[in-house]
């Protein structure tokens, strides 16, 4: 059952890889040298999908400001991952559970306290975590409690990539389709829910896709780092350019160049994937930072300099 | 005046018992309301009198604690489903550094339609919807004139632009009933001439108008109905004789007595030049 059941999926991975494969081919022999082993290949599959993911979704985070709200969900998936374990249910679901909990945990204390939304962030998001690191402190080892939270994108295989393919399909296919109503919600709330629009289906339609997206990517840059995937690419995307849609594909493209680079970086120099990833990631963000054409902190000093002579 | 001659058109706005309560303080007391159709009408009163809070209700954008809201004499959540209610927000409530232009801003009006109409094709991204929506928001752009600036990106824009910019997403809509929270707050002259032509055009073409506006000399001089409100309804009527010297005093009084109740000093009367 579970084999025929898996068969046409991995058939789907192995046709992608071998795509994939064809471009890895057209560049230098050392660039492309890494990528001769499976593993780098499904490596290599996972972080261009999880870049892509975390890339799109990272500019609805940064134009919603909910980079906090991306901390908070990503720290309180891991009691679900944990609990989904011991259960032996799919990690998406307990993970999507403590995360949903969560965000309305945040609200209740915000609505019935004088506590601010931060703090109430802030407590709610390591209480979670705090939970999920007891749990599996009690079922599993250090070195995977190293990996939910870190990533270990070489180690990545068939049902995790898979997991990660399906969730990168939904997140896309969910933006494309309702690009429309996501853009009135985060624009103008108000003006959505004179449309007569649920704009909570919607609010929690885009957290259920920044939980599936953070559960994606558990593989690949871990629960911490995911964070800076969420928030990275959108900003330096928004540094750059002024219309949403290309902010969103640039978004992408920077998460996907990142992912790669960092990966190639990871192998290479044998360091740790996820954060040799957020660090080209965080690379780009500096770059544009300092060298935005119209907003980088360069070009604004030569304004002034030209505006004061 | 035209508020009188048409008695037989049924209510745009039929509001009954309504009250809106923010944790223990309350916006919004037993407001008991009925405008008519066709008319642009202005919403007055002091600071915390509830103005905004009364259009989010109409709005849907916050749940009253009691009472009901019947818009033509639907169920006002009805009429928001068929597109049939516009809203422009107050300049604030806006974040102008979106990464939109002019044009994507108005598009964005039409996509209640869009969603209403177009069957399947409402998934289509923007470049591919049916030409009529792009007809819809070249009209509204001119009748703004904003047709030069579609272009630009909104956070270039200046005061009065913005407002225009907002004016003419409600007007893309094609909506029966337009909710405007301050169009004229911080516009230069000639757009508040500009807003109230469009304006009038709108009634004329049988929509109606409720604007909440400061000004109470132009509710005087260019709107045909007026409702006076502090939490619950002062008066409404025809706005030479809701919007008199005396009823503003009242309502200024009682709304800074409302607040000191303790304290025995006049309050200034509501600006009525």
């Amino acid at each position: 059952m579970r084999v025929s059941f898996l068969a046409p999926a991995e058939a789907i991975i192995d046709f992608l890889i071998a795509g994939l494969m064809v471009l890895v081919n057209l560049l230098p022999e050392a660039l492309a040298e890494p990528f001769q082993y499976a593993f780098m290949q499904r490596a290599l599959l996972t972080s261009i999908v999880v870049g892509a993911v975390c890339g799109l979704l990272s500019s609805y985070v940064i134009l919603k400001r909910w980079a906090l709200l991306g901390d908070a969900i990503s720290h309180a998936v891991l009691p679900g991952v944990a609990i989904a374990y011991l259960l032996g249910w799919p990690f998406f679901i307990g993970a999507f559970a403590t995360g949903a909990l969560t965000s309305l945990g945040i609200g209740v204390i915000e609505r019935n306290s004088r506590i601010k939304s931060d703090a109430a962030m802030g407590l709610m998001f390591t209480a979670a975590f705090a939970l999920g690191v007891v749990i599996i402190s009690q079922i599993a080892t250090s070195t995977h409690l190293m990996h939910i939270l870190f990533g270990n994108v070489l180690g990545v295989r068939y049902p995790a990539l898979m997991l990660t393919l399906a969730a990168g399909a939904v997140t896309l296919t969910v933006v494309l389709l309702f690009y429309k109503e996501l853009l009135i919600y985060a624009f103008d709330p108000v003006q959505a829910r004179s449309l007569g629009l649920n704009t909570r289906v919607i609010h929690y339609g885009l957290i259920l896709l920044l939980t599936l997206t953070i559960v994606a990517s558990l593989e690949t840059v871990g629960i911490i780092l995911v964070v800076s995937m969420l928030i990275t690419p959108g900003a330096t995307a928004y540094l750059l350019v002024n219309r949403l849609p290309v902010m969103m594909m640039l978004a992408t493209l920077i998460g996907v160049v990142s992912a790669v680079l960092g990966l190639f970086l990871a192998f290479r120099f044998n360091v740790a994937s996820g954060g040799a990833i957020v660090l080209v990631a965080t690379a780009f963000f500096l770059l544009a930072f300092l060298f935005a054409p119209q907003r980088g902190v360069v070009a604004r000093r030569l304004r002034q300099r030209a505006s004061q002579e | 005046m035209t508020a009188k001659t048409r008695p037989e058109t049924p209510p745009a706005i039929q509001i009954q018992d309504l009250s809106v309560t923010y944790g223990s303080a309350v916006a919004l007391d037993q407001v008991e309301l009925s405008l008519p159709a066709a008319r642009v009408i202005s919403v007055v009163g002091p600071n915390g009198a509830g103005k905004s809070t009364l259009l989010r209700a109409l709005v849907g954008s916050l749940k009253p604690s009691r009472g009901t809201v019947r818009i033509f004499g639907e169920q006002a959540e009805r009429q928001r489903r068929r597109g049939r209610i516009a809203y422009m927000p107050q300049q604030e409530q806006v974040d102008w550094d979106f990464p939109l232009s002019v044009r994507d801003v108005v598009m964005s009006g039409r996509y209640g339609r869009i969603r209403i109409e177009d069957g399947w094709r409402r998934f289509l991204p923007i470049p591919m919807v049916p030409d009529r929506h792009r007809h819809a928001v070249d009209q509204a752009l001119a009748a703004v004139d904003l047709d030069q600036a579609e272009q630009r990106s909104i956070d270039t824009l200046s005061g009065g632009q913005r407002k225009r910019v907002l004016l003419a997403r409600a007007l893309a809509q094609d909506a029966r009933l337009l909710l405007l929270d301050e169009p004229l707050v911080g516009v230069d002259r000639r757009s508040e001439a500009l807003i109230m032509e469009v304006l009038h055009q709108a009634r004329d073409q049988g929509r109606t108008v409720v604007m909440v506006t400061h000004d109470i000399a132009g509710a005087r001089r260019d709107t045909d109905f007026a409702v006076l409100i502090n939490r619950r309804v002062i008066d409404a009527g025809d706005p030479k004789t809701v919007l008199t010297d005396d009823q503003l005093a009242f309502t200024a009084t009682s709304a800074w007595l409302g607040e000191h109740a303790s304290s025995a000093a006049r309050p200034e009367p509501l600006e009525s030049t």
